[in-house]
């Protein structure tokens, strides 16, 4: 039942995190067409 | 899916999506102490979406503005893992504590109380007849360790 392990946290709509940049780049977008 | 469908999703038809858009809107355009937010990403796709920060003008009061996951995937863990890294992320930041302000509406909320309880949050204070007749607004409270 919990596979939290298998679950990313990325930040929405922040791109000062480095390592997610592009996850956040992502993120961001998927908001702006929302 | 995006995250703000996924907010509108769990709120939809209720009187609390228009705040918790607005919440996600401000974390997501200009993340900062008072709003920021985390999508839950599984296989590529968000599954639910966190907006915390802390009180404006506060030291250490964390604030929990929403939680939401996706229908297929909620009891999966996902919005534990949403709180528990906000939790991680405040702590580091030097919050003693998070707090939710829930309305106690099992109606247009069902399992919220036990959803936070699961996580440690206790009623700290209500406010009865807040949102409307017989509709409190809770104060959901969960120690940070210091």
């Amino acid at each position: 039942m919990h596979d939290g392990e298998k679950i990313a946290l990325l930040p929405v709509g922040e791109s000062s995190y480095p390592r997610v940049s592009h996850a956040a780049a992502w993120a961001t977008a998927a908001w702006e067409t929302a | 899916v995006p995250a703000a469908a996924i907010v509108a999703a769990a709120l939809r038809g209720t009187p609390y999506a228009a705040g918790a858009r607005e919440a996600l809107e401000r974390a997501a355009r200009a993340p900062g102490d008072e709003a920021r937010a985390l999508g839950a990403v599984r296989d590529g796709a968000i599954e639910g979406v966190v907006v915390y920060g802390t009180f404006a003008g506060s030291r250490g009061a964390g604030r929990l503005h929403v939680v939401a996951v996706s229908g297929p995937s909620r009891r999966t863990g996902a919005g534990r893992a949403l709180v528990k890294g906000a939790l991680l992320h405040l702590s580091e930041a030097g919050a003693r504590f998070l707090l939710a302000e829930l309305p106690d509406d099992t109606g247009a909320l069902p399992g919220a109380r036990e959803f936070l309880a699961t996580l440690g949050f206790r009623e700290e204070s209500r406010v009865e007849d807040f949102f409307r007749d017989g509709i409190a607004l809770s104060f959901q409270r969960r120690e940070i360790a210091g």
